[in-house]
C-alpha cells in the first residue's frame, strides 16, 4: 500500500499545484496562497485519516454507538431496570355450581345432630323406615316433602299394653305417671292411626310394636333437606326459618311467617327467592354456589349467578361493593357450572411485541429492550475503555521500563510477560466469575472487578510491542541527544520515547477496544460477567439459552448482537485507518 | 540451531512452573467450604464413599491441608509423574476423560483451520494485487466483520437459520438421535453434519485474522525491490505473483500456521459449548463451571503447553522457513 499512499501523496500536490495555477497572481511576489502548503505531520495523519472511507465510515459508526449509549440513555422515557406492567384479563375460576344431592342438616338450636346418625337416616329413607337408631338415640322422621324432613329424637316417656282394646299405661320412668292429657291424646292418635300426636303443647311419638307401643316425647333434632340455603352476609339460619320456607316453597306461597318475622318468597323453578321487607334476605335453591377461593360468596352475586344460570346465560355482570363491575363466565361442565371471573391482573408486560410503546418490544423481565440496549451500551463501552486503559498503562510502564533498561531488568520483564500470556484467559475468567459468585459481590462491584481483571489479563502484548519500538528508538540520536543534556530518566522515557510508541498505541488500543468489548459480551452472555439488574449487551443476549426465546423473540437478543457486531467492527475500521495513516509505508 | 533449542526447552519449563503456580494459587481462592460441599455432593452419589473419607481424599489430593506453596508442591511432584488426579465431575482419571474427547475439538478446529487456509490465503492475496479496488474492500470489510463477529452471536444466528427456521441442523450435540442405528459410514457422516455449524462458526470468526495477515505481508513483499526487478524485467504478473511473490510470503504465513496448530487441541470453549459438542473445549467449560479442580488444573496447565509450543514452532519454523534468520 506505501506505493500507492505516496501516489496519493503526489496526487496531492499536483492538486495544490493546479490550485496555484488557477490563481493569477498579480504582484509576483509571494503570497500565502502561492507558497507551497506544508502540513504538519499530525494534520497529514489526519488528511490520509479522513480519506479513508472505512474508517470514516468506523467513526461515523462509533460516534452513532457513543450518541446511541450515553446522549440516548439520556433521553430515553425508561428506567435501565424499569418493569413494564400490563393489564391482562385472566380467566379464574371464581365459583363453582352444582347441583346438590345431598342432604343437608340444620341442626334445631342448643341440639345436636351426629354425622353417623346422618347415615343411618339416609338408610332409613331409602328403606322407607320412619325411625332409626344411632348411638343408643332413637329418631323418628317425618317426612315433609320428597326432600324434605324433620328428625327428631324420641325420649320414651310411657309404655303402653293395649289388651282387647284396653290400654294400660306404665310411666318408662320409675315411678313416674302418666298425664291423663298423654292418655287421651294417644288413644285419638291411635282411633285415627295416627303416629303422633299432641298434648299440652309437647309432640309424642307412637311405636307400635304388636300389643305393646311405645310412647315417647319427638325433640326436633334436625332438619334435612336438599336445598341449600344460602343468606345474606353469610348469616346461619335457623331451623324454623328454614322450615318454613321450604313450606312456603313447596306450596308456592308468596309470603311465611318465620321467628316472628313475615317473609316475601318468590318461587323460580327449583330457586326460591326469599326477601325481608323488600330486601334480599336468603336464597334457597337445590344447587349449591360454592367459592372457588376462600373469599365468602355475598348473596348478591349468588343471586345474579343463579338467575343467570336459570335464564340461560352465558355470563353475569356483578359489580361488587367496591363499585368495580367484573365479568363472569359461565361454562358447563358435566352437570356443573364453572363461573370464571375474567379478572384483569397486573402481570410483567414480558416479551411485548416491537410497537409504539416500546420501539424494540421488552425483555423477560418486561424492560425495555431499547433502553436496556443504550444502558448496555454505556457499560459494555465504559468497561472497553477502563480496560484498555488499565491495560496500555500497564504495557507502557512494563514495556517501556524493560525496553529502557535493557538487561536483566528486561530480561525478568519479559519473562513475566511469557508467564502472563500463557495464562489461559477464557478458563481464568470463568474461574475468577464463579469465585464471584461464590462470594455473592454486589452487581455494581463486579463490573469494577470485571474492568480490571479484563485489564490485568491482556497487556502483556502491548509491554512487548512499547519494548520492541523502545529498543529500536533507544539507539536513535535524539535518545543520545536526551542523554547528553541530561535529562531526567523518567522525562527521557515518558517525555521523548512514549510519544514516538503513541501512533503503534492508538492503533493497538482501538482494536484492543473492540476485542475487550467482545470479551465483556462473551462473558456477560455466559453469564459470569455483568449481572442483573445491570445491562450490557452481553447478558441482553443471554436470554436465547432459553431456546424458546430465541424461537420466538428475535428482537430480545438480535439487535444486541448487531450492536456488538456494529460497534466492535466501527472500532477495527477506525484501527485499521489510523494504522494506515500513521505509517504509509506500513511497515508492520 | 540444539542449543537454541534446549535453551528455548528450559525457559518454557521454566514459564510453565510459574504459569501452573500462579493458575494453582487461583484454584485455592475457592473458598474452602467448597471442598466440603463438594464432598457432600459427592458423597450422595450412588456407591459413593462415605463423606468423611471422601473430604479427607480431597483435601488430601490437592494438598488443601498445608499452604499455598506445600500444596503447589504436591500438585507439582503429581503432574510431574503424569497424576492428574480423578476429575469430580467426570468420575473417571482427568488423562483419561482428556484422551476421550480430545479428537472432536482436534477434528472440528482441524476442518476449521483447512477452511480458514483455503479461503484466506487466496481471498488475502488477491485483495493485496488490488489494493483500493472494490474486491479489497469487500474482502476487508468481510474479514473485519469476521473478527468484529462475538462467537456466541454468529453461532446463534446460524442455530436460529439453520437448525429452527429451515431445520436442516439439530440444535446441539455431535450425534444424532439414531446414531446407534446407523451403519459405521452413516454414523461418520451423522457426526459430519453436526459439526457443519460449529465449523463455519469458528470459520466465520477466525477467517478474518489469517486474511488480515495474508493481506499486510502480501503488500509489503509487493512494494519491496525483487518484485519491481521482477517487473523490470518483464516476468508476467502470473509469475511474479506465483513465483516470486507468493514464495516470500510463505515464510509468515507458514511460521504463523505452524504456531497456530498447537491451538488446535485446545479446543473451541465457546463454539463446543454453544454447540455442545463434547470435545475439550466443551467438557472443560463444564469443569469449570461445576468447580471440578483437578480437570480445571489440568486443562488450563495444558492450554499453557499449548501456547509455548505454539510459539516454539513459530521460532523454529522461522529459521527453517528463512535461512537469513540466525537462531543465536
Amino acid at each position: 500500500m506505501g506505493a500507492d499512499n505516496n501516489m496519493q501523496d503526489k496526487d496531492d500536490q499536483i492538486d495544490l499545484n493546479q490550485n496555484q495555477s488557477d490563481h493569477v497572481s498579480t504582484s509576483g511576489t509571494l503570497d500565502d496562497e502561492q507558497r507551497v502548503k506544508v502540513l504538519s505531520p499530525g494534520m497529514l495523519v489526519a488528511k490520509r485519516f479522513f480519506r479513508n472511507k472505512l474508517a470514516m465510515v468506523g467513526l461515523v459508526i462509533l460516534v452513532t454507538m457513543f450518541l446511541f449509549s450515553f446522549v440516548g440513555g439520556m433521553l430515553t422515557p425508561y428506567g435501565e431496570s424499569e418493569v413494564f406492567r400490563k393489564k391482562d384479563v385472566i380467566l379464574k375460576d371464581y365459583a363453582m355450581m352444582s347441583e346438590n344431592k345431598d342432604f343437608l342438616y340444620t341442626n334445631e338450636e342448643g341440639k345436636d345432630f351426629p354425622s353417623i346418625a346422618g347415615a343411618k337416616m339416609i338408610l332409613a329413607v331409602n328403606n322407607g323406615n320412619s325411625t332409626f337408631e344411632a348411638k343408643d338415640v332413637t329418631y323418628s322422621l317425618i317426612k315433609e316433602d320428597e326432600n324434605l324432613y324433620q328428625i327428631t329424637q324420641l325420649t320414651p316417656v310411657a309404655n303402653v299394653l293395649t289388651l282387647k282394646g284396653k290400654s294400660s299405661f306404665t310411666s318408662a320412668e320409675e315411678g313416674g305417671t302418666v298425664s291423663n292429657a298423654v292418655k287421651s291424646g294417644y288413644e285419638a292418635a291411635v282411633s285415627e292411626g295416627a303416629d303422633n300426636f299432641e298434648a299440652d303443647g309437647i309432640f309424642y311419638y307412637i311405636v307400635k310394636e304388636g300389643k305393646q307401643s311405645a310412647i315417647s316425647i319427638m325433640d326436633r333434632t334436625a332438619l334435612a333437606s336438599k336445598k341449600v340455603f344460602s343468606a345474606a352476609g353469610g348469616a346461619e339460619l335457623s331451623y324454623d326459618f328454614k322450615l318454613n320456607a321450604e313450606k312456603a316453597f313447596n306450596h308456592q306461597l308468596s309470603s311465611f311467617e318465620a321467628d316472628g318475622n313475615t317473609y316475601e318468597m318468590e318461587v323460580e323453578e327449583s330457586t326460591g327467592f326469599i326477601s325481608l321487607n323488600g330486601e334480599d334476605y336468603a336464597i334457597m335453591s337445590s344447587y349449591a354456589v360454592r367459592p372457588v377461593g376462600s373469599e365468602a360468596l355475598s348473596l348478591q352475586f349468588i343471586r345474579a349467578v343463579q338467575e343467570a344460570v336459570l335464564g340461560d346465560e352465558g355470563s353475569v355482570e356483578y359489580t361488587g361493593k367496591d363499585g368495580s363491575s367484573i365479568h363472569y363466565k359461565i361454562e358447563m361442565k358435566g352437570n356443573e357450572f364453572k363461573i370464571r371471573s375474567e379478572q384483569k391482573t397486573q402481570l410483567n408486560d414480558d416479551f411485548a411485541s416491537p410497537g409504539n410503546t416500546h420501539l424494540l418490544g421488552t425483555d423477560g423481565h418486561g424492560m425495555d429492550v431499547l433502553t436496556r440496549l443504550m444502558y448496555g451500551g454505556r457499560i459494555s463501552l465504559m468497561i472497553g475503555f477502563v480496560a484498555i486503559a488499565i491495560e496500555t498503562l500497564l504495557g507502557i510502564i512494563i514495556g517501556g521500563v524493560a525496553g529502557y533498561f535493557g538487561k536483566w531488568m528486561d530480561t525478568i520483564l519479559m519473562r513475566i510477560v511469557d508467564v502472563v500470556i500463557c495464562i489461559p484467559a477464557m478458563p481464568l475468567y470463568i474461574i475468577v466469575g464463579s469465585i464471584m459468585d461464590y462470594y455473592q459481590i454486589d452487581p455494581r462491584v463486579r463490573i469494577y472487578l470485571l474492568c480490571a481483571i479484563l485489564g490485568l489479563i491482556n497487556w502483556p502484548p502491548i509491554a512487548r510491542m512499547v519494548r520492541g519500538q523502545i529498543l529500536s528508538f533507544r539507539e536513535q540520536e535524539f535518545m543520545t541527544a536526551t542523554e547528553a543534556t541530561g535529562i531526567r530518566v523518567s522525562r527521557r522515557i515518558f517525555k521523548h520515547l512514549i510519544p514516538n510508541v503513541i501512533p503503534n498505541l492508538i492503533v493497538i488500543a482501538t482494536m484492543g477496544l473492540g476485542e475487550i468489548i467482545i470479551m465483556e459480551a462473551t462473558l456477560s452472555f455466559l453469564g459470569i460477567g455483568v449481572k442483573f439488574p445491570y445491562a450490557s449487551w452481553g447478558n441482553i443476549i443471554n436470554s436465547v439459552n432459553d431456546v424458546f426465546v430465541m424461537t420466538n423473540y428475535w428482537f430480545v437478543w438480535i439487535p444486541a448482537g448487531f450492536l456488538i457486531l456494529i460497534t466492535v467492527l466501527g472500532f477495527n475500521f477506525v484501527g485499521d485507518g489510523l494504522r494506515d495513516a500513521f505509517d504509509p509505508k506500513m511497515k508492520r | 540451531m540444539k542449543k537454541f533449542l534446549i535453551r528455548r526447552l528450559l525457559l518454557s519449563i521454566v514459564i510453565l512452573f510459574f504459569v501452573s503456580f500462579i493458575i494453582y494459587s487461583i484454584e485455592r481462592c475457592l473458598p474452602t467450604s467448597y471442598v466440603e460441599g463438594k464432598a457432600r455432593q459427592m458423597s450422595q452419589k450412588a456407591g459413593a464413599k462415605p463423606y468423611d473419607e471422601l473430604l479427607e481424599q480431597l483435601t488430601n489430593s490437592y494438598g488443601l491441608e498445608g499452604n499455598i506453596l506445600q500444596g503447589y508442591a504436591k500438585w507439582l511432584s503429581n503432574a510431574v509423574k503424569g497424576e492428574f488426579g480423578d476429575s469430580w465431575v467426570w468420575s473417571k482419571p482427568v488423562t483419561e476423560k482428556f484422551k476421550e474427547v480430545i479428537w472432536y475439538s482436534f477434528a472440528m478446529s482441524g476442518i476449521s483451520f483447512v477452511f480458514q487456509v483455503i479461503i484466506a490465503i487466496p481471498l488475502g492475496i488477491l485483495s493485496a494485487r488490488k489494493q483500493y479496488s472494490r474486491t479489497d474492500y469487500a474482502v476487508t470489510v468481510f474479514a473485519l466483520i469476521g473478527i468484529s463477529l462475538p462467537t456466541f452471536f454468529i453461532a446463534t444466528l446460524l442455530k436460529w437459520v439453520f437448525s429452527i427456521n429451515l431445520g436442516w441442523f439439530d440444535l446441539y450435540g455431535i450425534v444424532g438421535r439414531m446414531h446407534e442405528q446407523l451403519p459405521p459410514i452413516g454414523q461418520v457422516l451423522d457426526m459430519g453434519k453436526h459439526l457443519i455449524l460449529p465449523v463455519v462458526t469458528l470459520t466465520v470468526v477466525s477467517v478474518g485474522n489469517l486474511m488480515r495477515y495474508t493481506r499486510t505481508n502480501m503488500l509489503e513483499v509487493l512494494n519491496s525491490d525483487y518484485i519491481r526487478t521482477a517487473r523490470a524485467k518483464g516476468l508476467s504478473e502470473n509469475k511474479v505473483i506465483n513465483y516470486h511473490a507468493f514464495r516470500n510470503i510463505l515464510i509468515p504465513i507458514v511460521t504463523l500456521l505452524g504456531s497456530t496448530i498447537p491451538t488446535l487441541f485446545g479446543g473451541a470453549m465457546i463454539t463446543e459449548t454453544l454447540f455442545q459438542i463434547p470435545g475439550i473445549g466443551y467438557i472443560s467449560y463444564m469443569s469449570l463451571t461445576q468447580g471440578d479442580v483437578p480437570f480445571t488444573m489440568f486443562y488450563m496447565v495444558f492450554l499453557a503447553i499449548l501456547t509455548l509450543a505454539g510459539t516454539l514452532i513459530a521460532d523454529i519454523l522461522y529459521a527453517i522457513v528463512d535461512p537469513r534468520v540466525r537462531v543465536n
